[in-house]
């Protein structure tokens, strides 16, 4: 059977509370855990250590990682999100991810001065992603089904030795959520990527993570939700899954518009020094996951039917 | 190298006289170093906070005394 995403906002109250409980169990569950103390934090480890490693001869991570800053973007984070989908359905069967569209939230108006926007949208509510950290309180998230949700941070070599609090300070470092303006703007990309393939380069999928005209879309939402999800960690809160469910989404419908999968034809991404990217090209395995048996190459993950979930869209 | 404090922590630093340098930054945060570059465009990054880039030395090592646990001194930085 086909796994249906939903918007957030057309969650029932069941979908919702099944979710959580699935987030929950998921960090809970220390037997099946590969790189962490749990499995959740399998995640947030996976995310953060990929980030540390350059990809290709003439970059260093800064301008282009393993899962960053170049084409692998969109693929890496597919093949992320459905493992971790996969990972909470083995805790509760019928959960799938649901997307936020942030779009909607940017045109949210309070009537009230003293109330906050944001407060008016569903997935900040405290039966899902709770709210704002306090911050009174150095900006813990202190309401919601994660207050007291503990995550796993790096030291300065990289080492995950410290434990933190779920952190949130919406609104800080930029003050509005990209506009469906924004969002428009990048369909008129034709190309997926382009030469060299890093943080510099023009098209489709370095628009969507939010390095032109920066900072735009994905990277917007991690700077707008502050705390937590500035940091290489991200996945600690949880709303980063939700976030790239918009952004894979996003990617489908730029796909399905151009009958184009976007990556280029030849397979082959090539840096400054004319030598292939590794884990770039269009049959290489998507990494940290490449020698597990049944692992996915970037171009089995290209069509996201195939790996059997769809978005639901609802009027 | 400059010095500087911010929040009661200590960082020294030397920003390159190239003006066109790209590469890793000598920037050192009470004896720790922040992995900081600068990148060909002229701004500056560090993967502990990987989804901006920064004008200066100087907002880059503020953000990050504000928002990595790992340099943070108190559970109050701001």
């Amino acid at each position: 059977m086909i796994n249906l995403r939903k918007n957030v906002k057309s969650l029932s109250p069941n979908e919702k509370e099944h979710f959580i409980e699935a987030v929950k169990a998921l960090k809970a569950n220390t037997k099946g855990k590969r790189v962490a103390d749990n499995k959740y934090d399998d995640y947030v480890l996976w995310h953060a250590q990929t980030m540390e490693i350059a990809a290709g001869s003439d970059a260093n991570k800064n301008m282009r990682n393993r899962a960053h800053r170049g084409p692998v973007f969109l693929p890496w984070h597919r093949e992320f999100l459905r493992r971790f989908e996969l990972d909470l359905q083995q805790e509760v069967s019928d959960v799938t991810l649901p997307w936020w569209d942030w779009t909607a939230d940017a045109n949210l108006r309070s009537q009230d001065p003293q109330i906050p926007a944001w407060t008016l949208s569903p997935i900040w509510k405290e039966d899902f992603m709770g709210g704002n950290g306090d911050p009174d309180s150095d900006y813990i998230v202190g309401a919601g089904p994660f207050k007291d949700w503990i995550t796993q941070e790096l030291d300065d070599a990289g080492n995950p030795s410290i434990k933190d609090r779920l952190r949130r300070d919406f609104g800080n470092f930029v003050r509005t959520l990209p506009s469906q303006i924004d969002l428009y703007n990048i369909f008129t990309y034709e190309f997926f990527d382009t030469p060299y393939w890093d943080v510099f380069s023009k098209g489709f999928s370095n628009a969507l993570e939010g390095w032109l005209n920066r900072p735009q879309l994905h990277n917007r939402v991690h700077l707008w939700v502050g705390g937590s999800m500035l940091l290489n960690t991200s996945p600690n809160d949880p709303v980063f899954f939700l976030n790239h469910c918009n952004v894979d989404r996003i990617w489908s419908l730029w796909q399905d518009l151009r009958y184009d999968h976007g990556y280029p034809d030849d397979g082959t991404i090539i840096d400054r020094n004319a030598k292939k990217i590794d884990y770039y090209n269009l049959s290489d395995k998507i990494f940290p996951w490449q020698d597990e048996p049944g692992s996915k190459s970037i171009e089995n993950v290209l069509e996201h039917r195939n790996l059997n979930y769809c978005y639901v869209y609802e009027k | 190298m400059t010095s500087r404090t911010y929040k009661g922590k200590k960082f020294v630093y030397s920003v390159p006289m190239a003006k066109n340098y790209v590469g890793m930054l000598d920037i050192q945060l009470e004896h720790k170093h922040i992995h900081a570059m600068r990148l060909i465009d002229g701004s500056y990054a560090t993967h502990f906070l990987p989804y901006l880039h920064y004008d200066s030395v100087e907002s880059l090592t503020e953000s990050v005394i504000d928002n990595v646990p790992f340099f943070r001194t108190s559970t109050k930085t701001k």
